[in-house]
């Protein structure tokens, strides 16, 4: 077993942050926080300093490209992945030059999401 | 056609990466111009009458073609030449892939037979009703996207039972869940379901049962829709598309609010009914 992530999950909707605390969870991963939108996202981030964040694009007030702009432009090196029902050429597009490490879309799915948070090479395999 | 941009499906499997799939994007760019841009090079029109018409298409919904043709600009035997050359020099982002050498093309042919694995759901009975509509593609790219979703879903299977234009008042138990895509004028989307009906697609959206916590399933029915309109704005080619987050209402007279044309289809699931809705301006 590799050392688990701590991984922050941004969604507006409660349910969905229910379900992928849960797959994330099964994964053997700890979900350090949630926030219902952008602005509670940022500043969870800093707070939490988790390795990974899910940000969903389709929320009220500061959405998901907003969230990651800003949060690019504030940490360079964050690893965020987009848990999206969106997923066109230009949303997908958008969000990679944007700096966003991966992209996810929704229904969520255990199997994709362990392969894109393999995929992100910062699991750490246990020496010896 | 699948729900999912192959190159986001190719990332998701870890089969290229981000970087792999900005590359494949820009030089598909510069492969697939635009009929505007092959306009120019072909010198049917100059750069300024181009930005005139790129300028009208912002405020229309015609497309280049059409307005290239009512300003005068162009005529239909030369549109339909540019659209000749248009499918002559297409490529597709499978074979740019392969051609940057980022898969193979025993890699491509594999993993398009995979991506085109869900199952196609033909509308085909109330084609003509929902191509009499004005935003047909928009319609039923919803509904193939409804159909394929709750397919995806245990234990739930959709049907389109009817057609309608009366519109339908919701019983007590019902919400009406609803949201708006912007393509770019509004279109109204959404469905009224009683809220059994709701516990269960909720309980088997999730995969764990929420029937005690009213909050949550509504929630997660909201949701289910909110995946399901992205997931047709992809299946309609659309680029960076907007949608609004989802609403809740209460029964109402006047749900109809603001837009003049609505368009109704009775759907069962689970064996119990509900209504899907379009609603739009003329």
């Amino acid at each position: 077993m590799s050392a688990p992530l701590r991984i922050l999950v941004v969604d507006d909707s409660r349910s969905m942050r229910m379900i992928a605390t849960r797959l994330l969870t099964q994964l053997g991963h700890d979900v350090v926080g949630d926030a219902e939108d952008g602005k509670v996202g940022l500043k969870k981030y800093f707070e939490l300093k988790p390795d990974v964040v899910f940000l969903d694009l389709v929320m009220p007030r500061y959405d998901g490209k907003q969230t990651l702009k800003k949060l690019i432009e504030l940490d360079p090196e964050a690893n965020v992945v987009i848990c999206s029902s969106l997923g066109s050429q230009g949303d997908v597009e958008f969000c990679l030059r944007e700096g966003a490490k991966s992209y996810l879309q929704k229904p969520m799915d255990s199997d994709a999401m362990a392969l894109v948070i393999k995929n992100l090479n910062l699991l750490v395999e246990p020496q010896g | 056609m699948s729900i999912q941009f192959f190159g986001q499906y190719l990332l998701e499997k870890g089969i290229i990466n981000p970087q792999q799939l900005l590359s494949a994007i820009d030089m598909q760019k510069e492969a697939n111009p635009p009929i505007g841009q092959l306009a120019i090079r072909e010198g049917y029109i100059d750069e300024a009458k181009a930005s005139k018409i790129n300028r009208e298409q912002q405020r229309t919904d015609l497309r280049f073609g059409e307005l290239a043709i009512s300003m005068g600009y162009m005529t239909a035997p030369q549109i339909d030449l540019l659209f000749k050359t248009q499918k002559e020099i297409k490529k597709f982002f499978g074979e740019i892939l392969v051609e940057l050498d980022f898969i193979s093309a025993a890699t491509l042919t594999e993993q398009l037979a995979k991506h085109a694995e869900i199952r196609e759901v033909s509308l085909f009975k109330f084609d003509t009703e929902i191509n009499a509509q004005r935003y047909s593609k928009q319609i039923s790219g919803s509904i193939d996207a409804i159909i394929k979703n709750f397919m995806r879903i245990p234990k739930i299977q959709v049907q389109v039972s009817n057609i309608e234009h009366e519109k339908p008042q919701p019983g007590n138990d019902c919400l009406i869940i609803s949201q708006t895509m912007l393509v770019p004028e509004s279109i109204k989307v959404g469905w009224i379901m009683d809220k059994p009906l709701m516990q269960k697609v909720a309980n088997s959206f999730l995969g764990f049962d929420v029937s005690d916590d009213e909050e949550v399933y509504i929630d997660a029915t909201c949701e289910f829709l909110n995946i399901i309109l992205g997931n047709a704005l992809v299946n309609n080619g659309e680029n960076q598309t907007r949608l609004e987050p989802p609403v809740v209402e209460l029964p109402s007279a006047n749900y109809q609010g603001k837009y003049s044309t609505a368009f109704f289809l009775t759907l069962s699931a689970a064996q119990q009914e509900f209504k899907l809705f379009f609603m739009h301006n003329d």
